[in-house]
């Protein structure tokens, strides 16, 4: 279960919990913390979004990802950081990415996640287009 | 010479009408000689878009070569071989392109 893009259907965001919590329950962390990115109605311009289609240069976002995770875990002296991003068509309510920090602090986890969700939204080579319910569609910024 | 390839992502990819490409280079052939070829194969699609009239890259556009990000200022630099693969990234954040307006603000990373 390593950070980088995967496929919609290829990842289980429940056993992407579990697998977390394992890797931070040997006693040496006092905090996780989880951000999940979900498809929303309301998309830009006031318009009512229908579906979010996400694509990547995965080679690229793969690697910003990595080092994103690197960067954030020993910047914030953390056990872990993770980044799951997937790409496909989604409809409203769906997942589409998962962050997750995992350190001795509530103090540091919290902004190391931040930083994580930040800076995901970012560098990787991931696109997003938002579909509205009247046919149009955008490619927007952010993640 | 050399072939190089590239990938054309999100609303690139609907301005050109394809996903990738590749084209043949001299052998001494740097990222801003692939940047021009393109430019010039692609105009009808790229200039006055992701390129301006002199078919210099615009801000808001980043550059990986091989998934890593290349400082523009080493465009006319970075030497490329034979394989190698250059994409012109979208924004990934800071802009309605659509719009045909930009407001590129995001630090894109680059290697040391």
């Amino acid at each position: 279960m390593e950070s980088g893009v995967y496929e919609r259907g290829n990842l289980d965001f429940g056993a992407l919990f579990e697998h977390v919590l394992r890797v931070a329950g040997d006693g040496g962390c006092g905090a996780v913390a989880f951000f999940v990115g979900v498809t929303k109605r309301a998309g830009r311009e006031g318009k009512e979004v229908e579906a979010l289609e996400m694509e990547s240069y995965v080679e690229h976002a793969n690697r910003a990802i990595a080092r994103i995770c690197e960067e954030v875990k020993q910047g914030h002296g953390l056990r872990f950081v993770g980044i799951w991003h997937l790409v496909g068509r989604f409809g409203l309510g769906e997942p589409i990415v998962m962050v997750a920090a995992a350190g001795l602090t509530r103090d540091a986890v919290f902004k190391g996640l931040r930083e994580a969700v930040e800076r995901y939204k970012r560098e990787p080579a991931l696109f997003k287009k938002e579909i509205y319910v009247d046919g149009s569609y955008l490619w927007v910024e952010g993640a | 010479m050399i072939r190089v390839a590239t990938r054309f992502y999100a609303f690139l990819r609907e301005r050109v009408g394809r996903q990738d490409d590749t084209l043949e280079l001299g052998d001494d052939a740097t990222v801003g000689d692939f940047l021009e070829k393109l430019a010039e194969k692609y105009e009808h699609a790229l200039v006055g878009y992701v390129f301006d009239a002199d078919k210099h890259l615009r801000s808001g556009f980043a550059v990986a070569l091989n998934g890593e990000n290349v400082k523009p200022e080493e465009f006319s630099s970075r030497r490329l071989r034979d394989g190698d693969v250059v994409v012109i990234l979208p924004p990934i954040a800071g802009g309605y392109l659509n719009k045909g307006s930009l407001t590129p603000v995001w630090p894109w990373y680059f290697p040391e």
